[in-house]
């Protein structure tokens, strides 16, 4: 497949198999830690998969044996409360870009902090090798996870495991992150988890978009409303196929949840 | 400690520890069954923990085994409309306070019904000794269970168990309980009840309180907003540390959940 821009720095490598685009976290000796700049490369790499008509979906991963072990606090002081603000700003783009946009799966190659359990809980399908495991220490250094991370968990895994995991800092097993809801399989190894998300890709993109997008769309935004207002952003998804343009259609229906 | 003997009245046991209001429901005679009394007299303490800011918390328990039957049938006249109404909306209180306050961890031993559910719901972290078990006998006299009880409940552990509680009236143990995300935690007895308690206690009150609260009220209120009006109250928790003020800036966060 020719590959346009694909450049993300040396942080990020990036693919494109099955029709998704595969980014992978690549900062091995740092446990995958991400930094101002890598999380800017990050966020171009998605934008670039949200932007390719070539490209209908999204595989999040890492390199060696963490997914993430989060802001990297050796460039980000936790105590210089300005400059985790603003690599939070930056993180937490990259959770509405996964949230709202292509179907995403995460392919989670080992433990998983801070931003690495929020990215997981932007996306639309979280596999697990055994070994991971999920943690959010940032009430021990007085950090508050502010990358839309409470917004997502609450959502996603409920308000007692939201606490339990930002309020207590509890570590979450792969075992236990499945039961809760945080992720959807565990496989065992890590050439199992590229060839289960491999799969999973290839059915999503196999099937009809438009509705794959708008089926996305509603089930992470009409939790949040009324009966009525919700089935009215209902019948707009299920009335897809009046709508010429598809492309525009769901750049349209997408713009009514934000 | 030289508030250790502060009352509150009939049935209401007090005492500081871990910087943490431990308050003990203490009406044997009637197996811990509300009367307005010892409702008026937890509303007391329950705000006197807010208040003080020597305190961090509060630990909710009980003496005897039953940690509450609920409302005492036998101390409140049903056909009494004005006396009922009183009595719901000094429970209602009681929840909302415990909500949208301080930490809160409640430490359960034994039969906890009708009301005595609803007050550990609020809570953060709820602990159970492994004999408890949780009912919601209302509908068995045709009385609506409204002090909040089912706004707590679909929040924190869904519609159906909200289904399964109220209407069918069905008894929850505690392997159950904690299945759903009623409780989080399972103790032998009563002694390592308390221990626990107490160790979470610690672990609360050594953090930054600032933004341990901030994230309560965040994972309390923000999974009702759309993602939008969700993050940009997750963005002003974050900015906790640009107010010269904390407790000021709590206050002010407080009112937006009202």
């Amino acid at each position: 497949m020719s590959s346009e821009n694909n450049d993300f720095g040396d942080f990020i490598e990036f693919a494109i198999k099955k029709k998704f685009g595969i980014i992978k976290l690549n900062r091995v000796h740092r446990g995958n830690a991400i930094t101002t700049e890598m999380a800017k490369n990050l966020k171009k790499a998605i934008e670039c998969c949200q932007n390719s008509e070539k490209v209908r979906g999204i595989i999040l991963s890492g390199n060696g044996s963490s997914f993430t072990t989060g802001m990297d606090i050796d460039e980000i002081d936790g105590g210089d409360h300005v400059a985790v603000k603003e690599y939070e700003k930056t993180a937490a783009s990259i959770a509405e870009l996964f949230y709202y946009g292509k179907p995403t799966i995460c392919a989670i190659n080992g433990k998983a902090m801070g931003d690495g359990v929020a990215y997981a809980l932007c996306s639309d399908y979280r596999i697990a090798v055994r070994e991971s495991f999920f943690r959010m220490p940032e009430i021990n250094l007085g950090i508050f996870p502010g990358t839309g991370t409470i917004v997502l968990m609450t959502r996603v895994i409920g308000i007692p495991w939201t606490k339990r995991i930002l309020m207590f800092a509890e570590k979450i097993s792969a075992e236990r992150a499945l039961e809760i809801h945080l992720i959807d399989q565990i496989v065992d190894d890590q050439e199992d988890l590229m060839k289960t998300a491999m799969d999973k890709a290839k059915f999503l993109f196999t099937k009809n978009q438009t509705v794959l997008n708008a089926i996305k769309l509603c089930s992470n935004h009409l939790a949040d409303k009324p009966y009525n207002k919700a089935y009215e952003l209902e019948k707009i998804g299920s009335a897809w196929y009046e709508y010429e343009d598809k492309e525009k259609y769901l750049n349209d229906f997408r713009k009514k949840f934000y | 400690m030289s508030s250790n003997n502060l009352q509150f009245g009939d049935y209401i046991d007090f005492t500081i520890k871990k910087r943490f209001g431990i308050i003990t429901l203490n009406r044997l005679h009637r197996a811990n069954a509300f009367d307005i009394t010892q409702f008026e007299n937890l509303k007391k303490a329950v705000e006197h923990c807010q208040k003080e800011d020597k305190i961090r918390g509060l630990i909710l328990t009980n003496n005897g085994n039953s940690f509450s039957t609920g409302v005492d049938l036998g101390a409140i006249d049903g056909s009494d409309h004005e006396a009922v109404k009183y009595l719901e909306g000094t429970a209602a209180d009681i929840c909302k306070v415990i909500y949208n306050g301080k930490p809160a961890i409640c430490a359960i031993n034994g039969r906890t019904m009708g009301e005595g559910v609803v007050f550990s719901i609020c809570c953060d972290y709820r602990i159970a000794t492994k004999e408890s078990f949780f009912q919601m006998p209302e509908i068995f006299s045709g009385i609506f269970t409204g002090t909040g009880c089912i706004v707590l409940f679909s929040r924190i552990f869904g519609i159906p168990y909200t289904k399964l509680m109220c209407m069918f009236a069905e008894r929850i143990d505690t392997q159950k309980a904690l299945k759903i995300g009623l409780i989080d935690q399972i103790v032998k007895n009563k002694e390592d009840l308390m221990k626990i308690a107490l160790d979470k206690a610690k672990f609360l009150f050594t953090k930054n309180q600032t933004v341990l609260n901030a994230i309560k009220l965040c994972a309390n209120h923000l999974f009702d907003k759309s993602y939008h009006e969700a993050y940009n109250l997750e963005k002003e928790a974050s900015a906790w540390f640009e107010s010269s003020d904390k407790i000021q800036f709590l206050k002010n966060f407080r009112t937006k959940f009202e």
